[in-house]
C-alpha cells in the first residue's frame, strides 16, 4: 500500500524546513505548498483528477496571500475534496476563529506551539490509519 | 459637526411646518388648501431629516441609507405631484400612503435606536433613551391629533395642536444633542433668569423708594450669584464632559492594547516552533550522538529555557484571553497531588542548584475537574517564585482540605514580603517584583505571580500570601473549589 499523502499549506520557512526534515524521517509522505493559492490550485487539480487525493490537509491559517479558512471553504464546499480530512496547524488561536473553523467542518486545531514534534508526528499518524 | 447641521435642518424645517399648519387652520395669503399641501411637503422633508439626525446620532454613516432616502424622496416627490391633482384630503388615498411613509420612518427609526439599546452604554444609552421617549411620545401625540382625532370628530379644527407635539420632539432633541448632561446646565440657566425676570418686575411693582432701593441691591446682588452659579455649573459641566471622554478614551486604550497582545501570540509563537523542533530533534538524536557531555548538557538547558519561555509565552496569552472573556477552562479529571508531584520533580534540580530544600507533603487527595496545564503553570509559577527569593533554607508544599475546599499551602524562608507588596499580589497586579527582590536579585518574573493570580481566579478559587516581614518567609496559599 502506498502511503498516503499529507499535504502542508505552510508560509514560514523555517517551519518549512524543519518539517520537511522531521516528518520525512518519521516516514511521511510530505508535500509543501506555501501559498493560498497554490492551495486553492491544488484543490481544483484534484477536483479534476490530476493530481491525487492526499490523506490529510495540515492548513496553516495565516497565510501571506489569503486567510487559511478559505481554503477549508473550498475544499468543503465541492464534493471531490469535502471528505479529505483537514487539521488547523496554527500558531493563531482565539474562540471566534475556532468557532469559524468548527462551523466550516474543520476536523482538528492543533496549535503548533503547543506540541512537541513528536506529538506532532503521533497525532498525524494516528489519523492516517 | 454633522449632527449640528442636521439638527438645524430639522429645527427649520419643523416651524415651517408647524407655520404652515397653523396658516391651513387660519388662513392667510393662500387658501387653506394651500397651505395643508405645503404642510405635506414639509412633511415628507422632515421625516427624512429626523431619521438621518438619528443615524448619526447612533454612529453611523447617513451613506449606508442611501439608496433607502433617495426612494423616500422620490415617493415624497409622487406625493406631492398627486396633492396638486388631487383635492387635498388628510383620509384620501394620497393622505394614508403619506401616513404609511411615515409609519415606515418609525418604525426605521425605532429599529435603529433599539439595537443602541442592546449594544451601547452610558452617554450613547441614554441619548438613545432620551431620543426614543420623545420620539414615542411624538408619534403618539401626531396619531391622536391627525388620524384619531379627525376620525373620531371628524373635523380638522384640532390640526393646530400638532406644532405643539413637534415643539417638544425638536426642544426634547436639542437636549439631546448638546448631550444630556447639558439638561442641568439649561435648568439653571432658565431658573435664574425666571427670578431674575421677577425680581425685576418687582422693582417696578413696589412703590415706596426705600422698598425700591432695597430691591434694587437683592436684584443686583442676585445677578452676580446667578452668574456665579450659571458659571460654576458649566464649570462643573465641562469638567464631567471631560472626564467622561477620559474615561471613554482609556477604554479604547486598554482594548486597543490587549488586541495588540493577542495579535502578537502568531509573531511569538512562531519562532519557537522550529527552534523547540530542532532542539527536540537534535536531543533525540535524530541527527547522530552528540559525544560532547558538555555541549549536551548545555543543549539541555536550552531545551528548558526555551520550554520556560513558550510557557510563558502561552500563559501570558492565555491571562489576556481569559481578561477580554474570550477564553474559557478546559476542565478535565485531574489528580492534584500527581500535578503537585510533577512540579516538585521539576524544580528540584533548580532548588539543589541553589543550595536549598524542597520538600513535597505528599497526601492522597480526590479527583477534581481542573484545567490542567493553567492550574500546573499557576502552582508551578508560585514554587519557582519561592525558590527565587529563597536564599537559604527552602520551601515546603503542603496540600490538605479544609472547609471542604483544597488548600496548597507553599511556605518558603526567603526574603519575605511587606504588606504593600503582599496588597500588590492580592490585586494580581505584581508585574513589578517586590522592593527587597529588586535589590537582592538581578532577573526576575514577577509577571509568573500574576499569572498565578489570574488562572486561580479563573478556576473560581483564591490566592493570597502571608508574611511576617522581611526575612522571615513567605507563606502562600491557594484555596481551590472542590468540583468533581
Amino acid at each position: 500500500m502506498t502511503k498516503s499523502k499529507i499535504l502542508i499549506i505552510e508560509d514560514d520557512l523555517p517551519t518549512i524546513k524543519l518539517f520537511e526534515e522531521v516528518f520525512r524521517m518519521a516516514g511521511l509522505n510530505i508535500e509543501i505548498l506555501d501559498t493560498g493559492k497554490k492551495g486553492i490550485e491544488r484543490l481544483r487539480e484534484i477536483r479534476e483528477g490530476k493530481k491525487e487525493k492526499p490523506g490529510l490537509i495540515l492548513l496553516d491559517l495565516i497565510l501571506p496571500d489569503m486567510n487559511g479558512i478559505s481554503i477549508l471553504k473550498e475544499a468543503k464546499k465541492h464534493p471531490e475534496t469535502k471528505d479529505i480530512k483537514i487539521f488547523a496547524l496554527t500558531n493563531y488561536s482565539n474562540p471566534k476563529t475556532n468557532q469559524e473553523l468548527i462551523e466550516e467542518g474543520i476536523d482538528k486545531i492543533l496549535i503548533k506551539a503547543r506540541y512537541s514534534l513528536k506529538e506532532l508526528i503521533n497525532i498525524i499518524k494516528q489519523n492516517l490509519k | 459637526m454633522q449632527k449640528k447641521i442636521h439638527f438645524s435642518i430639522l429645527s427649520i424645517l419643523t416651524i415651517l411646518w408647524s407655520l404652515s399648519l397653523y396658516f391651513y387652520c387660519n388662513p392667510i395669503l393662500l387658501n387653506s388648501d394651500s397651505w395643508i399641501k405645503i404642510t405635506f411637503l414639509l412633511t415628507t422633508l422632515i421625516v427624512p431629516e429626523l431619521f438621518c439626525l438619528v443615524v448619526i446620532l447612533s454612529g453611523r454613516d447617513v451613506k449606508e441609507f442611501r439608496a433607502w432616502l433617495v426612494i423616500s424622496f422620490l415617493l415624497g416627490l409622487f406625493i406631492i405631484l398627486a396633492f396638486s391633482i388631487e383635492k387635498a384630503l388628510l383620509l384620501s388615498p394620497t393622505g394614508i400612503i403619506v401616513f404609511l411613509l411615515l409609519f415606515l420612518y418609525g418604525v426605521w427609526i425605532g429599529a435603529i435606536l433599539f439595537e443602541e439599546f442592546i449594544k451601547r452604554e452610558d452617554a450613547q444609552y441614554l441619548q438613545a433613551v432620551s431620543i426614543s421617549v420623545a420620539f414615542g411620545v411624538f408619534i403618539t401625540f401626531i396619531g391622536l391629533i391627525y388620524i384619531l382625532i379627525p376620525l373620531i370628530t371628524e373635523t380638522n379644527k384640532y390640526l393646530w395642536l400638532g406644532p405643539l407635539a413637534s415643539l417638544f420632539l425638536v426642544g426634547f432633541m436639542a437636549l439631546t444633542v448638546t448631550n444630556l448632561l447639558r439638561t442641568k446646565l439649561v435648568w439653571v440657566a432658565s431658573l435664574t433668569m425666571m427670578v431674575g425676570i421677577g425680581l425685576l418686575t418687582l422693582l417696578f411693582l413696589v412703590s415706596t423708594p426705600t422698598l425700591k432701593i432695597f430691591t434694587a441691591i437683592i436684584f443686583f446682588l442676585f445677578c452676580i450669584l446667578g452668574y456665579l452659579l450659571i458659571k460654576t455649573t458649566y464649570g462643573e459641566y465641562k469638567r464631567k464632559g471631560e472626564s467622561e471622554r477620559l474615561v471613554i478614551e482609556s477604554k479604547k486604550l486598554t482594548r486597543a492594547k490587549d488586541q495588540l497582545i493577542l495579535s502578537l501570540q502568531h509573531h511569538l509563537r512562531t519562532p519557537l516552533v522550529p527552534i523547540r523542533g530542532y532542539l527536540e530533534s537534535i536531543l533525540e538524536g535524530v541527527y547522530g550522538r552528540e559525544e560532547n557531555p558538555v555541549i549536551m548538557k548545555k543543549l539541555i538547558e536550552i531545551k528548558k529555557m526555551t520550554d520556560v519561555l513558550s510557557s510563558l509565552i502561552e500563559s501570558l496569552l492565555d491571562i489576556y484571553e481569559i481578561k477580554m472573556g474570550e477564553k474559557t477552562l478546559r476542565l478535565e479529571n485531574c489528580q492534584i497531588e500527581n500535578l503537585i508531584e510533577g512540579i516538585v520533580e521539576e524544580l528540584r534540580v533548580q532548588a539543589e542548584g541553589k543550595g536549598i530544600y524542597l520538600k513535597f507533603k505528599k497526601t492522597s487527595l480526590p479527583k477534581m475537574k481542573l484545567d490542567k496545564r493553567k492550574i500546573r503553570d499557576a502552582i508551578w509559577n508560585i514554587v519557582d517564585n519561592a525558590i527565587k527569593y529563597t536564599p537559604k533554607g527552602g520551601v515546603t508544599i503542603t496540600p490538605r482540605i479544609k472547609d471542604g475546599k483544597l488548600e496548597i499551602v507553599i511556605s518558603d524562608t526567603g526574603i519575605g514580603m511587606n504588606k504593600e507588596e503582599i496588597s500588590h499580589f492580592l490585586k494580581g497586579k505584581l508585574f513589578e517584583r517586590g522592593e527587597e527582590a529588586k535589590k537582592l536579585y538581578g532577573p526576575g518574573r514577577g509577571i509568573g505571580l500574576s499569572i498565578a493570580v489570574e488562572f486561580i481566579k479563573a478556576h473560581r478559587g483564591r490566592v493570597w500570601a502571608e508574611s511576617q516581614g522581611q526575612g522571615k518567609g513567605t507563606t502562600f496559599f491557594i484555596e481551590l473549589p472542590i468540583v468533581n
